[in-house]
């Protein structure tokens, strides 16, 4: 019996071992297979490949589907310019060239960032929402990967980590100039209403307010409201009724018509006032009611600055205007930016693409801007206001 | 004296305020009342509450983002678009009634529900892709003044919108008590076999039950999409249950008790955002509706009639 037993162990470690010897040859012939292109890779990269391979993570589903479209759009005009360019440094987008979807989600972004892991990218672009960027962060920071956000303005978005940087202004620098704006249109009291579940949302009221009080403006009335709301009637009849001349909305584009709708509903005619996420909104059948309305924004397409209409005009001819957005513009000098970093940082892995990112001064559809001490992106504001519900450029604020 | 012109101030403010309220709340309400009264409809025939119905509401919004831009090339009024929309609803819900639940009738309340929440997540995840992911913004359907009373300004699409619901609630009534039909749809719940040995079709009864809870939603769409006009492939589920919830509060097979339940909700919600906090408004609809089912199961006009084993 016991002798049985001890034949029967022997035989199923003897076939452990012949399955697992498998597995292992098959690990070390899959390992050495990476290590191969790895090294062909490296023997290519400084002195080598020249690619610097990026992954790209937006958001193409859900009420700002439109922002990863432009992304989309963008990030491809961006590859086919530089690989086709006798530029020394080539760029290779992974995950087929295709943008990940975040859908605008926090959950998903992780999953989003953990799908790009396979296809080892060497800097990760991402994301436009400050809420979606933040996760991914703390993951990038972990792992020492290079994440450049296009787009997230939330302050502590790059406070994460040492390799996380944005290309983008941030959320108090937003608030301050929209504030900035209001005392020159002569505002005496403001009132906000902001998404109470939204770190971008919440960035700008707090700057706002802060800059707003010190300019010797009066906050009158501060309504809370979800970025799943619908209805803002509430909101709305309470900020008449305080009297406020200016209006503050700091949200996503999907709820800007519905409350600016039922803002003039409730009889206010005086200014409205967003951030950068306002762009893109749809005024569709809704004209005159954004009139005087106001957002600050990252560009604008009606800026006669060279670069930006050779963005403007080449975008419109290959994808048409409907997603010819900010994001698409921030996506598009990401991919530039890296590549001018692998020049800086003399290599295309992700330690040279940080050293050579580390204070940068770049030149792009954004302006010409340094990054900061905090990897923070110090840029120009653009103010954006509506005629006839399309959106016109009204002036450019320098920091 | 500038101190007490100052309180009048106030007062006039306050009160400017909380009529701007009551109307912003009723025109809420009434928008509830008409989806509740889709469900309130069916569970009054057949016993079977239809989750699906608020994506009705969604497929009425998409056919009204459609129809409405041509209303206007042909030179005809927007709210036209409407009758385009009742008559895609009625399909949508008939197809629905005829394909999804008449199969299974017979299987039990269960399957009946859990079909219905597939048919809910099968209408929501179709329309994403024949419509894409993209909120569309409706066209403007009313282009009404505004009336200017003590102070608030009140939109006339608002009254129109609680007339509307006034009017479709006591119109379903009186259908029902007084026609062949409604003599019909009230015997068939009582007792399917005896409704059919009188000659009645129970099938045909239950299918006009979904026409005409459908061609509500689209006209729900319609007055839902005057105040927000956007139209988003996962708004039935939300408005959906906020609408169920009114039916069972207001006692869910009452037509006048939807009515009351979507009132009472949009009302609740309204004035629990500026009187309260905005963030509250959830809790305290959910809360009231535990409240009035602890105190009357059957909701405020249901009556316990004691089910049949």
């Amino acid at each position: 019996m016991r002798k049985k037993l001890l034949s029967l162990i022997l035989v199923s470690v003897m076939v452990g071992t012949l399955l697992g010897g498998c597995g292992s040859t098959n690990d070390s012939e899959s390992s050495s297979n990476t290590a191969g292109t790895e090294t062909t890779s490296q023997t290519g990269t400084g002195e080598e490949d020249n690619i610097v391979r990026i992954g790209v993570i937006s958001t193409l589903t859900g009420g700002s589907a439109v922002y990863g479209q432009g992304a989309q759009n963008a990030i491809a005009m961006a590859a086919e310019e530089i690989n086709s360019s006798d530029s020394e440094i080539k760029i290779e987008i992974v995950n087929g060239g295709k943008v990940v979807d975040d859908a605008g989600d926090s959950k998903q972004a992780v999953n989003a960032y953990n799908s790009l892991e396979p296809e080892k990218p060497e800097a990760i672009v991402g994301a436009f929402f400050s809420s979606v960027t933040l996760p991914m962060a703390e993951l990038a920071t972990e792992q020492e990967m290079l994440l450049l956000a296009a787009g997230a303005t939330n302050k502590k978005v790059t406070e994460v980590g040492p390799t996380i940087f944005r290309d983008c202004f941030i959320d108090p620098y937003q608030g301050k100039m929209a504030a900035q704006f209001a005392k020159e249109q002569g505002v005496k009291k403001a009132a906000i209403i902001y998404a109470k579940d939204d770190d971008y949302s919440n960035g700008l009221k707090d700057a706002f307010v802060e800059n707003a009080t010190a300019n010797g403006i009066e906050i009158v009335y501060t309504g809370e409201c979800t970025t799943k709301d619908t209805d803002f009637t509430a909101q709305a009849s309470q900020a008449v009724a305080s009297g406020a001349d200016f209006v503050f909305y700091p949200a996503f584009l999907d709820t800007v018509p519905l409350i600016i709708q039922q803002i003039r509903d409730a009889g206010y005619e005086g200014v409205i006032m967003g951030g950068d996420g306002w762009d893109g909104t749809d005024t569709t059948g809704l004209e005159t009611y954004f009139e005087n309305c106001y957002f600050t924004n990252h560009y604008s397409s009606e800026d006669t600055a060279p670069a930006v209409q050779a963005f403007v005009s080449k975008y419109t001819e290959n994808y048409g205007t409907d997603t010819l957005n900010a994001c698409a513009a921030l996506y598009y000098d990401a991919m530039y930016m890296l590549v001018e970093a692998a020049k800086n940082g003399g290599g295309t892995d992700t330690a040279s693409l940080v050293k050579g990112m580390t204070g940068m001064t770049f030149t792009g559809v954004g302006g010409t801007f340094t990054m900061d001490e905090n990897r923070n992106a110090v840029k120009n504001v653009v103010i954006n206001t509506y005629e006839n519900g399309k959106v016109k450029w009204l002036q450019t604020l320098e920091p | 004296m500038s101190y007490v012109i100052n309180i009048f101030r106030k007062i006039g403010v306050g009160m400017a305020l909380f009529i701007q309220s009551l109307v912003n709340g009723l025109n809420q309400g009434a928008i509830y009342a008409l989806i509740a009264l889709g469900y309130t409809m069916v569970y009054g025939i057949i016993r079977m509450i239809n989750f699906a119905h608020g994506d009705f509401i969604m497929v009425g919004s998409y056919t009204l983002f459609y129809t409405i831009p041509l209303m206007i090339r042909t030179g005809m009024p927007p709210w036209m678009a409407v009758f385009i929309a009742i008559g895609v609803c009625i399909i949508v819900g008939v197809s629905v009634e005829v394909i999804a639940y008449r199969p299974v009738r017979k299987a039990g309340s269960m399957t009946a529900l859990i079909t219905a929440l597939a048919m809910s997540l099968f209408l929501e995840n179709l329309a994403m892709v024949v419509f894409g992911a993209n909120p569309k913004s409706v066209t403007a359907i009313f282009n009404l003044p505004a009336l200017n009373f003590l102070g608030a300004k009140l939109q006339v699409k608002y009254l129109i919108t609680l007339g509307i619901g006034l009017v479709i609630m006591i119109a379903l009534q009186l259908f029902v008590k007084y026609t062949k039909l409604g003599k019909g749809m009230r015997a068939v719940p009582q007792d399917k076999q005896a409704a059919t040995l009188m000659g009645i079709k129970v099938n045909n009864i239950i299918t006009i039950t979904f026409a005409i809870g459908s061609a509500l939603a689209a006209v729900a769409a319609l007055m839902y999409c005057s105040t927000y006009p956007r139209a988003t492939t996962d708004m039935g589920s939300m408005m959906g249950l906020k609408a169920f919830i009114a039916a069972v509060l207001g006692g869910i097979g009452s037509i006048p008790g939807a009515m009351i339940g979507g009132l009472i909700v949009g009302l609740v919600e309204i004035l629990v955002k500026v009187y309260v906090a905005p963030s509250w408004y959830e809790a305290i609809t959910y809360s009231l509706l535990i409240i009035v089912l602890i105190v009357k199961p059957t909701g405020i006009l249901g009556k316990n009639i004691g089910e049949k084993v």
